[in-house]
C-alpha cells in the first residue's frame, strides 16, 4: 500500500492525541469509592478530581445532577452562555409585553442552563412573586403568581444543596409577600386553607403540622417563613454549609418571623392566651432561647462582626457592668481623683448649666434635655486622665486596667452598633411588654374597638337581652370610646415598666399617637371633650416634656386640662356675678373658651 | 391575543406597496442581471458577441419557459427525492427524538400549557424544516456538477428551466411530505400531552362544601363561577401539574349543576357519580377530558368607518385624545380614566346574524388592562361598562333614533373575558334630538342595534381614579369557533410557505455557487430575513441621524469597532477621522444597502403563525394569504434567477 504524506500526518496526530490522553486521564481520574473505611470521605481520584472535591466545585457536590439540565447544556454545544443571554432578553421582552406565562416558561428553560447560579434563582423568583404578581388586578391571580415565585425557589433547592440562600429567599418571600403586602389579609386567609399547595410544594421539605396553627385558623405564612429559615439554619449548623450573608442579618430572621407571627395573631384575631404565648416565644427567641426551633436565642448567638471579633448582643449589659467594675478598681487605685476632676469641671460650668445639672432628671424640659447632652460631654472624664495620676507603684496596674477598658470599650461599641442595626433593645422590650397580661388585655380592647368602629358604634348603649328562661334584662354594651378607654388603661399599665418604649420615635409610639387622635375624634363626634383623667395623660406629658409641644400635635396636656379647669372656674365666677361683666364681653369669652377647648382636642 | 397590526391582503398588496416593491425589485434584478451578464460576456467575447449572447439567453428563456414538460420536471424531481431520501429519514428521526425529550422542557404546568406546546412545536418544526430545506437543496446541484453526474442530465433533451424547476419540485415535495409527518406527529404529541383527566382527591363530605356568603368563600376566595352557591374544599388530583376546584352552581332554570373551574386554560365536564343522601349534594364526581384549551376563536374586530378610526378615545372631558400613558414601557394599551367622561369607542361593521354560530345571543370577548392609582377595595375588581349603540346616518342625525344599551361588568385582566349579550336586550334607551329620552326599552340586538350591520361599542371605566387600558384587539365580537385541527393545518401552511422560499433560494444559489457557500449564503439570507425588522429599525435610526434617541451602538461598523475595543454602548465614539469614516460607512453605505436588501428578502418571522394557535384564535386569512403570496413571489423570483445562472453557467468548467 502506498501511503500519501497526509496519511502519515494523520497517523502522527492520532498517536499524539492518544499520548495526550494518558496525562489527562491521570489528572482527571474520577473519584473512587474507597472500600477502606479509614479512607471514607477522602478524595481518591486524579488531581483535578481532588481539587474539585476540595473546593466543592464538582457538579455532584453542588447538587444532584439533573438530566434535563445536562441535556440542555449539551444541546447548546458549549454556547450556553449565548443561549442564556438570548433567553434573558426574551424573558424581559415577554415581561414588557405582559406575556407572563411565556416569561414563566422562558425562565424555566433559562434556569436549566445555569442551575447552580443562585443569583438567577433569587432574581427570577423575586420577579415572579413580586413584579409579575403585582401586574394582576385580581388578588387571587396575585396569589397564584406569588406561589409561582415560591415554587420556583423550591425547584432550586435540589440544584443548590450547599447554598442556604434558596431557603433564605423562601423565608423572605413567604414572610414578606404573603404576610406584608397590601393583600396580606387575603393572602394569609387563602394560605390558611391551601392544603393542596402545602401538600404539593412544601410538605417535601417541611412537616405541615409545624405551621398549621389552630389559633391562626390553619397554615400561617409567618410560621411557614420561620420554618424555611429553620431549614437554612439547619444547613449552617449541621451541614457546615458556608455562610453567604452577615451573621447579624442572617440569625435575626428566624426570631423576626416569630415576632411577626405574634403581631399577626394580635391583629387578625381577638388576642388571648395563644397570643400572649406567641409574644413570649418571640421574646425568648429574640433574647435567650428559640424554643420553636430549639436553638440559641438571637441575643445569645455568637455573631462575627466586620472587625473580626465575635460578640453576643445579650452580653452588652454584662460588658457594661464589667467596665463599671474596672472603673471602680481604677478608683481604688487612684482614689478621689475622679470626684476631684468632676468637681473641677462642674465649677467651670456656667451658672445656667449648673442649674440644669442640679435639676432632677424628670423635671428637665425639652430644651434642658438638649443642653444636658452638651453638659455631659463637658463633664466627661476619660479613664486615662485618672490613670495618669496614679502613684508610681500603681501606675502599671492602672495602665493594665486602661487596656482592659479599651478592649471592653471596643466590644461594647460593636455590641451597641449591632444592636442599633437590628433595633435590638426596642424589640426586646416590645415583645416582653406584649407578652404581659395588661398588654394582651390592651390588644383585646383594641380589637374590640376596631370591630365597634367598623359597626359605627361609638358610645355605650343598652340592650335588652332575654335569657333561656325568658327573663329579659338590660345589658350595657360598650361603644368604641369605652373600648379605647380600656385599651389606654391597659396599655398604660403595660408600657410603664418599659421606659425604652416611651422614648424616642417608633412605630409603637406612632400607633399610639394615631389612637389618641382617633379617640379625640370619636369624642368630638359625640360632643364630648378630652377627659380630665385620661389614662395615658402621663405619657403625653412626658412626650411634651422631652420632645416639645410639636410632638403631640393637637393633643391636650395636663397643663391644658388645668387651664381649661381654671377657665371654667372663672366662667362660673362670672356667671355668679353677671352685673360685673358686660354681656357682650361674656359671650366673647365663652366662645373663645369653646374654641380653645376644641382646638386643643 | 396581542394583535399589533391589522393587515388586509388588498391593503398590503396595493396600499402598503407590496406589489410595487415586487415589481421594483424584479425590474432591478432584471436590469442588473442583464448588465451583469453583458459585462461578463463582454470580458469573454467582446461587446458585440456579448450583446448577441445576452439576447440569445433572454430569448431562449421564452421557449424554456413555455416548452417545459411536467413529465421531465417530475423525472428530475423524483431523482432529487431519491438522492435525499436518507436526509429525509435522518431529519424525521431527529424530530421524533426531539419530541421524546421535549416533554422534559415543556411539561403541563403554567397557566396555559397549550401555549408552550404550540410555541415549542412550531419553533422546532420551523427550524428543522428550514435546516432540512437548506441542506437538501444546497449540496444537490453543486455535488452533481462536481461529480460530473450532471452530464447525464444535461446531455439529455432537458431544458435548463426543467433542471432548476425539477429540483425545486423534488425538494418541495420531499419537504412537504416531511412537514406532513412533522405536523401530524407534533399534533398527536401536543394533544396527547395536553389530554388528561382528574379524579377527586377524596370524597366530598357535607362539611367540605363551603357556602358562598356575600360573594365569597369562607377562606376569602371569590368563587370562580358567579353562579356558585357552594364551593368544595376538596380539589381534584394534581395531573399535568395543576388541580381544579369544583362548585355547585344554580342554572337559569333554577336547577343545580356541578362545574369545574378554568385552570391551565381549560376546564372539564363534571358528572355526579354519587350523591350524599342527606344533603343531596354530590359526594363523588368524575371528570371528562379537557375542554376549551384547543380552540380557534373567530373574532370580528372593529374596523375604520369612513374617516373614523376603528377605535377612538376621549379624555375626561369628552374631547378626543390618544388615551393616557400610565408609564408602561409597552404602549400597546391606551388608558381611559374611570368615573369621568373618558370613553373608548370601537366601530364595528358586518355584524350580521349569518356570521354568528348562535344568534340567540352574541359573545363579546374582552382583553382589557387595568391600572389602579389607589388600592381601593382589593376584593373587588375594577368595574366598567360597555354601551352598544346603533349607528345612524349623519344626514339623518336630527331625526334618527339612537338606541343604546349599557351592560356593566367587572374586569378580568390578562384573560379572555366573555360577555354574553342576549339577543333580546332590556333596559335600552332611545335618544332623539330635541325629545326626552325613552328609557326601559326592549331591543332586538340584530334588528334594532345593528340593523345595517354597523355598531358602536363604547367602553367606560366606572371606578373613580382607576384606569382601563384598551387596544383595537381588546374587544371583538366572537362569531364562533372553527376547528382547531384545521387551524393547526393552516398554521403549518405558514411553515410550508417558508420552506418553499428557502428551497427556491438555495436552489438558485446552488446554480452558481459551491455547496458550503450555498449553505452559508442561504443561512445568511434567512438570518437577514429574520432580522429585517431590527435592521430597518437600526437603519432608520442611524440614517435619520437621531440614533442616540433610539438605538445604542450605531451601525454594523461601529458595533464591530465597539466589540473589538470593548467600548461601552453609551460611550461616544472618539472624535476624529476614524469615527467620521465609521459613521459615514454605516450611515451612507452599509445601512442604506441593508435597508434596500431587507425589502427583497421575506420577513421569515412572519411565517410563524403559532401565536394564533397558542392563544386560541383562528388564523387570519389575510395573514395567511400574505405569507403564501410572499413565499411564492420570492420563490418565483429566485427560480428565475436560478434559471439564468444555470443557463449561463459553463457546466464543463466546473
Amino acid at each position: 500500500m502506498n501511503f500519501a504524506p497526509s496519511h502519515y500526518r494523520k497517523a502522527i496526530y492520532g498517536i499524539l492525541a492518544a499520548i495526550l490522553l494518558l496525562p489527562i486521564s491521570f489528572l482527571a481520574r474520577p473519584n473512587q469509592v474507597s472500600k477502606d473505611p479509614t479512607m471514607a470521605g477522602e478524595a481518591t481520584g486524579g488531581t483535578i478530581s481532588q481539587m474539585r472535591s476540595k473546593h466543592n466545585l464538582s457538579q455532584a457536590s453542588l447538587s444532584s445532577i439533573d438530566p434535563t439540565s445536562e441535556v440542555m447544556k449539551l444541546a447548546s454545544l458549549g454556547l450556553h452562555g449565548i443561549a442564556v443571554n438570548v433567553l434573558w432578553n426574551q424573558a424581559n421582552q415577554f415581561q414588557e409585553k405582559k406575556a407572563f406565562d411565556k416569561v414563566s416558561s422562558t425562565v424555566d428553560t433559562l434556569i436549566l442552563l445555569q442551575p447552580n447560579f443562585v443569583s438567577v434563582w433569587e432574581f427570577q423568583g423575586h420577579n415572579l412573586a413580586y413584579n409579575i404578581s403585582r401586574e394582576f388586578d385580581d388578588y387571587q391571580d396575585r396569589y397564584f403568581w406569588v406561589k409561582e415565585g415560591l415554587n420556583f425557589f423550591t425547584k432550586g433547592i435540589a440544584f443548590n444543596k450547599r447554598d442556604h440562600r434558596i431557603f433564605d429567599n423562601l423565608g423572605l418571600h413567604t414572610g414578606l409577600k404573603l404576610g406584608g403586602s397590601d393583600e396580606k389579609k387575603q393572602f394569609r386567609q387563602m394560605l390558611r386553607k391551601d392544603r393542596e399547595y402545602v401538600d404539593t410544594f412544601v410538605s417535601k421539605f417541611i412537616n405541615p403540622d409545624r405551621f398549621d396553627k389552630p389559633e391562626a385558623g390553619g397554615f400561617d405564612s409567618w410560621m411557614l417563613s420561620y420554618w424555611w429559615y429553620d431549614k437554612s439554619y439547619h444547613m449552617r449548623e449541621n451541614l457546615g454549609v458556608p455562610k453567604r450573608t452577615s451573621d447579624l442579618m442572617y440569625w435575626v430572621k428566624g426570631p423576626q418571623q416569630l415576632r411577626q407571627y405574634a403581631e399577626a395573631l394580635s391583629v387578625d384575631f381577638r388576642p388571648g392566651e395563644a397570643t400572649q404565648k406567641a409574644w413570649r416565644t418571640a421574646y425568648e427567641a429574640w433574647t435567650d432561647r428559640d424554643r420553636v426551633g430549639e436553638r440559641q436565642g438571637f441575643g445569645k448567638r455568637d455573631i462575627m462582626t466586620s472587625f473580626g471579633i465575635e460578640i453576643r448582643l445579650e452580653d452588652l449589659e454584662r460588658e457594661l457592668e464589667r467596665q463599671r467594675a474596672i472603673s471602680r478598681r481604677m478608683d481604688e487605685l487612684v482614689p478621689g481623683v475622679r470626684e476631684e476632676l468632676y468637681q473641677q469641671r462642674v465649677a467651670k460650668l456656667s451658672p445656667d448649666d449648673q442649674r440644669i445639672l442640679k435639676m432632677p432628671a424628670d423635671q428637665r424640659q425639652f430644651k434642658d434635655i438638649g443642653e444636658m447632652v452638651r453638659i455631659e460631654a463637658m463633664l466627661l472624664i476619660y479613664e486615662y486622665e485618672i490613670a495618669e495620676r496614679a502613684s508610681p507603684e500603681n501606675r502599671v496596674a492602672a495602665q493594665n486596667l486602661l487596656r482592659e477598658l479599651a478592649d471592653g470599650e471596643f466590644r461594647r461599641n460593636q455590641m451597641d452598633s449591632y444592636r442599633y442595626t437590628v433595633n435590638y433593645n426596642y424589640w426586646r422590650d416590645f415583645t416582653n411588654m406584649e407578652s404581659t397580661v395588661p398588654a394582651v388585655l390592651a390588644r383585646q380592647a383594641a380589637y374590640e374597638a376596631a370591630e365597634l368602629d367598623r359597626q359605627g358604634i361609638l358610645e355605650s348603649f343598652e340592650e335588652q337581652v332575654t335569657d333561656e328562661n325568658g327573663v329579659t334584662t338590660t345589658v350595657k354594651r360598650d361603644g368604641s370610646i369605652d373600648a379605647l378607654w380600656r385599651y389606654f388603661q391597659h396599655t398604660s399599665e403595660a408600657v410603664k415598666p418599659f421606659p425604652g418604649l416611651h422614648d424616642g420615635e417608633s412605630t409603637f409610639i406612632e400607633d399610639l399617637m394615631v389612637d389618641f387622635t382617633k379617640f379625640g375624634g370619636h369624642l368630638r363626634d359625640v360632643g364630648r371633650e378630652w377627659p380630665d383623667d385620661f389614662p395615658m395623660q402621663w405619657f403625653i406629658d412626658e412626650r411634651v416634656r422631652r420632645y416639645g409641644r410639636a410632638n403631640i400635635k393637637n393633643l391636650m396636656t395636663t397643663e391644658d386640662i388645668e387651664a381649661r379647669k381654671r377657665e371654667r372656674g372663672l366662667l362660673e365666677e362670672q356667671t355668679e356675678q353677671p352685673e360685673q361683666t358686660k354681656p357682650a364681653e361674656q359671650t366673647d369669652q365663652a366662645v373663645q373658651a369653646d374654641q380653645s377647648g376644641q382646638g386643643d382636642q | 391575543m396581542v394583535v399589533e397590526e391589522f393587515r388586509s391582503f388588498s391593503d398590503w398588496l396595493l396600499t402598503e406597496g407590496a406589489l410595487l416593491t415586487f415589481v421594483f425589485v424584479a425590474a432591478f434584478c432584471a436590469v442588473t442581471g442583464l448588465l451583469l451578464g453583458f459585462l461578463v460576456s463582454s470580458f469573454r467575447h467582446g461587446p458585440g458577441e456579448a450583446f448577441y449572447a445576452v439576447s440569445q439567453t433572454v430569448f431562449q428563456a421564452v421557449p424554456d419557459a413555455f416548452g417545459m414538460k411536467f413529465r421531465r420536471i417530475w423525472a428530475i424531481g423524483r431523482l432529487a427525492m431519491k438522492e435525499n431520501f436518507r436526509l429525509f429519514l435522518v431529519t424525521l428521526i431527529i424530530f421524533v427524538t426531539s419530541l421524546a425529550v421535549a416533554g422534559w422542557f415543556i411539561g403541563g404546568g403554567g397557566k396555559y400549557p397549550e401555549r408552550s406546546y404550540v410555541s415549542f412545536l412550531f419553533f422546532a418544526a420551523q427550524i428543522l424544516i428550514s435546516i432540512f430545506a437548506v441542506l437538501v437543496s444546497a449540496f444537490s446541484l453543486p455535488n452533481d456538477i462536481l461529480s460530473k453526474t450532471i452530464y447525464t442530465v444535461v446531455t439529455k433533451p432537458v431544458r435548463a428551466s426543467e433542471v432548476v424547476l425539477g429540483r425545486f419540485v423534488g425538494f418541495a415535495v420531499l419537504g412537504t411530505v416531511l412537514l406532513t409527518f412533522v405536523g401530524a406527529l407534533s399534533y398527536v404529541f401536543m394533544v396527547r400531552g395536553i389530554n388528561h383527566t382528574h379524579e377527586l382527591s377524596e370524597e366530598i363530605t357535607a362539611d367540605k362544601w363551603l357556602p358562598i356568603v356575600d360573594g365569597f368563600t369562607p377562606d376569602g376566595r371569590r368563587p370562580f363561577d358567579p353562579r356558585a352557591v357552594f364551593e368544595s374544599t376538596v380539589l381534584t388530583t394534581r395531573n399535568n401539574d395543576h388541580v381544579h376546584r369544583i362548585a355547585i352552581v344554580v342554572l337559569d332554570d333554577g336547577t343545580f349543576d356541578v362545574v369545574a373551574d378554568e385552570t391551565a386554560g381549560h376546564t372539564h365536564s363534571v358528572e355526579v357519580v354519587e350523591t350524599d343522601p342527606e344533603t343531596q349534594r354530590p359526594k363523588v364526581v368524575s371528570f371528562g377530558p379537557p375542554r376549551g384549551n384547543l380552540r380557534a376563536r373567530q373574532p370580528i374586530y372593529s374596523t375604520p368607518r369612513g374617516d373614523l378610526p376603528a377605535l377612538s378615545l376621549t379624555d375626561e372631558n369628552g374631547a378626543l385624545n390618544n388615551g393616557v400613558n400610565v408609564g408602561e414601557i409597552w404602549d400597546y394599551h391606551k388608558y381611559i380614566q374611570g368615573g369621568t367622561q373618558a370613553t373608548a369607542t370601537f366601530r364595528f361593521s358586518g355584524i350580521t346574524p349569518q356570521r354568528f354560530a348562535n344568534t340567540d345571543s352574541v359573545n363579546v370577548d374582552l382583553n382589557l388592562a387595568v391600572f389602579r392609582t389607589h388600592i381601593g377595595d382589593l376584593r373587588r375588581r375594577i368595574e366598567a361598562e360597555i354601551e352598544l349603540r346603533n349607528v345612524v346616518d349623519v344626514a339623518e342625525t336630527e331625526t334618527a333614533q339612537v338606541k343604546s344599551v349599557k351592560i356593566p361588568f367587572e374586569t378580568e385582566e390578562f384573560k379572555v373575558q366573555t360577555l354574553t349579550i342576549p339577543r333580546k336586550l332590556k333596559n335600552g334607551t332611545i335618544r332623539t334630538v330635541g325629545q326626552p329620552d325613552q328609557v326601559n326599552q326592549e331591543f332586538d340586538f340584530f334588528e334594532d342595534i345593528v340593523p345595517n350591520g354597523e355598531l358602536d361599542l363604547v367602553v367606560r371605566c366606572i371606578d373613580q381614579k382607576q384606569y382601563l387600558g384598551v387596544a383595537r384587539a381588546s374587544i371583538y365580537f366572537h362569531a364562533g369557533d372553527s376547528s382547531f385541527g384545521w387551524n393547526y393545518l393552516r398554521g403549518f401552511l405558514g411553515i410550508w410557505a417558508q420552506m418553499l422560499a428557502i428551497i427556491a433560494l438555495s436552489v438558485a444559489l446552488s446554480t452558481f455557487l459551491k455547496g458550503p457557500v450555498v449553505l452559508i449564503g442561504s443561512v445568511g439570507v434567512i438570518v437577514f430575513g429574520y432580522s429585517a425588522k431590527f435592521i430597518l429599525f437600526v437603519a432608520d435610526s442611524v440614517i435619520g441621524g437621531d440614533r442616540l434617541a433610539d438605538v445604542w451602538g450605531g451601525g454594523p461598523t461601529e458595533a464591530l469597532y465597539r466589540l473589538v475595543t470593548q467600548m461601552n454602548l453609551q460611550h461616544p465614539l472618539p472624535i476624529g477621522l476614524g469615527s467620521d469614516i465609521i459613521e459615514f460607512v454605516d450611515a451612507k453605505v452599509l445601512l442604506p444597502g441593508m435597508k434596500s436588501l431587507s425589502f427583497a428578502v421575506p420577513r421569515f418571522e412572519n411565517f410563524n403563525l403559532a401565536n394564533y394557535l397558542a392563544y386560541g384564535y383562528a388564523i387570519d386569512n389575510h395573514m395567511l394569504m400574505i405569507n403564501l403570496t410572499t413565499a411564492f413571489a420570492f420563490a418565483v423570483g429566485m427560480l428565475i434567477i436560478g434559471y439564468f445562472c444555470f443557463k449561463t453557467r459553463e457546466i464543463a468548467a466546473a
